[in-house]
């Protein structure tokens, strides 16, 4: 099992903070509470209800935890580790996240427009998403409903600053390189790029120029958008979360549209899909970034390519 | 995997001072770590603690602009890290490929505190400048930036059991080819919410804090001074379906070790969580250490200072082969068996 979370169940360590200030000498209650907070408890309850008991990796890689999560499970199947992995991201609101958010003037006073030049922020949004991830021969020999295939893993880490990004987008072209590496794509075999796209002006502004430097003569062609103008920002979810959307993408033959917004911002050289729009889609890259630098990008395709 | 990759160095900070030989010399040499109490509250109990002894002088490599606002965890985790990467602690940065895996239970637990409290007094004047070193992977990013190392980096969330499992991701990235070397470091720092918490639980009450780290790379040919990671046992997972006792004797028995290997265990000196560990090692005939009476809980440092412990004494030929048993913690149990060919 391999999990991402960026705070995990914070709103439990809150709640111990406020009886152990307000009551100090109290203990009833506390340790089922404490317990719980541990990020490896939740997933231990998971496990129990999946009946599983094989080796457990919780990655707290701030918003890039459920990419890196999904691609570490890809890893362990691909070099033989593991026969199966369940991968997946979650985080839920609490009062700290969205506190701590709020006093960097992350969050949006309007609403997340990711790519728009007047951007303001991100919208915070909470959830999970997990995968089934096997060997294609072993899906295919159970006759499994194959819904992607993933091909490609790439990592890396900022050194800019603890909050910021490279302005150049060093390390997420370095990520995008890495996974279409593994993948053994070209940036013109790429049909769409999910981005992390937050709706922040370090952001948007630093993926948007990886994205243009790492395209190069595709980048015109290169249809990309954010999910987040949607969903919000999941934090430690946010990228399992895209995944599966990138996998629906897949499956439906469509591609997820950004927010529409009137006014891109001058970096976005590339196709911004603003509408819904039916496309047979065969290679997607989803891009994770994350507070510390932590940076993750996926390779998805379709499975009724030749593997990768 | 266990002959091409071996540790090339070490470092620790522990409630013993800030350099492995510290560590290793007060569990050679039997010392008494004093433990202190510390009063948060008027109407709360006293917290038995090991804090680490403050420095003498700010390091060199503590005016580094990233580390600036830094809390206790990072320092913890950059001095462990420079030590095993030179023994003087300089700040250069290895021409190498350098993969980071930093493993934690509670994090940057003083600022999350001081941060949150200033959310519940007023929500609109918490710091901006605290919230950042709040997130779990913020040490370990000082680290590669401090480094100048872009590649890979992880934070791994787990209790005392976590470092054995950031040494076996470890491996698999420099299998893989993905690293050519890698820094496995764990830290935690001393708070009272945390250290409170170990009275709700069974074990040691008396928090500690610091930081390990190995530096882990491949090598074609070893040295017969190399010191080597021969083994390590897939962690063994606690569930509904797997016992605490069943996964501590499952990890037992995947053991490939030698008759008179030294045990480092994580023993906790409480008999009845002891107990799966004791019954499992029961036959062991080699020498036995273990930690953390002396130190106290180190929540997901213990299996680093364990180790440290086990390269140390396979360094200063104590021993020839050395099992780290990480089984005490709540979620897994793992072990690593360490030797030097030269034997």
């Amino acid at each position: 099992m391999s999990f991402g979370t960026s705070a995990a169940a914070m709103s439990l360590g809150e709640a111990y903070y406020k009886v152990k200030t307000t009551q100090p000498r109290t203990q009833g209650g506390l340790a089922h509470l404490t317990h719980l907070y541990q990020p490896a408890s939740q997933i231990r309850l998971l496990a129990d209800a999946l009946q599983v008991s094989g080796p457990v990796h919780i990655i707290a890689n701030a918003c890039a935890s459920g990419s890196n999560a999904i691609g570490n499970a890809f890893h362990l199947i691909k070099s033989g580790r593991a026969r199966r992995a369940v991968a997946g991201g979650y985080d839920a609101l609490s009062q700290l996240v969205f506190a701590g958010f709020d006093s960097l003037q992350a969050l949006s006073t309007t609403m997340p427009r990711p790519f728009a030049a007047d951007r303001d922020g991100l919208a915070l949004g909470e959830g999970a998403a997990v995968l089934t991830l096997e060997r294609l021969e072993d899906a295919r020999a159970r006759g499994a409903s194959i819904l992607g295939e993933i091909t490609g893993y790439g990592s890396s880490t900022d050194l800019h600053h603890l909050t910021q990004p490279h302005p150049e987008g060093l390390a997420a072209i370095q990520s995008m390189t890495a996974a279409c590496q593994e993948a053994n794509w070209s940036p013109g075999q790429v049909d769409y790029i999910n981005a992390h796209g937050t709706g922040t002006p370090l952001n948007d502004s630093s993926e948007g120029a990886a994205i243009c430097q790492w395209a190069g003569d595709a980048v015109s062609q290169m249809r990309v958008s954010s999910t987040k103008g949607g969903t919000g920002h999941l934090l430690g979810g946010a990228g399992a979360v895209e995944a599966v959307i990138c996998l629906m993408a897949l499956q439906g033959g469509w591609i997820p549209p950004n927010v529409p917004i009137p006014n891109p911002d001058p970096v976005c050289q590339f196709d911004l899909v603003q509408n819904p729009t039916d496309f047979p889609i065969r290679r997607i890259l989803s891009n994770s970034f994350g507070f510390g630098g932590a940076n993750a990008t996926l390779a998805l395709q379709h499975p009724d390519l030749e593997p990768a | 995997m266990s002959n091409r990759l071996h540790i090339a160095g070490w470092g620790a900070v522990s409630p013993a001072g800030w350099t492995s030989s510290d560590l290793v010399n007060a569990v050679l040499d039997q010392l008494d770590l004093p433990a202190s109490l510390e009063l948060r509250h008027s109407d709360a109990p006293p917290i038995p603690c090991r804090r680490v002894p403050p420095l003498a002088s700010p390091p060199t490599w503590l005016r580094q602009p990233r580390l600036r606002r830094s809390s206790p965890i990072t320092r913890f985790a950059v001095s462990a890290a420079l030590e095993a990467l030179h023994p003087s602690k300089q700040l250069v940065p290895p021409p190498i490929s350098l993969g980071v895996l930093f493993a934690v239970q509670n994090g940057s637990v003083n600022y999350s505190s001081r941060f949150f409290a200033e959310v519940l007094a007023n929500p609109g004047l918490a710091s901006p400048i605290l919230f950042p070193e709040t997130v779990f992977n913020a040490p370990s990013s000082h680290i590669s930036s401090l480094l100048a190392s872009p590649s890979l980096n992880n934070t791994l969330v787990n209790d005392a059991g976590g470092f054995l499992s950031a040494l076996d991701m470890a491996a698999q990235w420099l299998d893989d080819g993905q690293v050519t070397d890698c820094l496995i470091i764990s830290a935690e720092e001393y708070d009272w919410l945390s250290a409170e918490s170990l009275a709700l639980f069974p074990g040691p009450k008396i928090a500690s804090e610091g930081a390990a780290a190995l530096w882990l790379r491949r090598t074609e040919q070893p040295s017969p001074n190399d010191i080597l990671l021969e083994q390590i046992t897939e962690a063994a997972t606690i569930t509904n379906l797997q016992s605490r006792s069943t996964a501590i004797q499952k990890m037992y028995l995947e053991l490939a070790t030698p008759d008179n290997a030294t045990l480092i265990s994580a023993e906790s000196g409480h008999t009845t969580w002891d107990l799966p560990h004791a019954e499992s090692f029961a036959a062991w005939v080699g020498p036995r250490f273990t930690l953390q009476p002396q130190f106290g809980h180190g929540f997901s440092i213990l299996g680093g200072w364990q180790c440290v412990l086990a390269c140390e004494l396979l360094q200063r030929g104590v021993c020839h082969d050395a099992v780290v048993a990480a089984d005490t913690g709540a979620n897994q149990a793992q072990a690593a068996w360490f030797t030097r060919p030269s034997h």
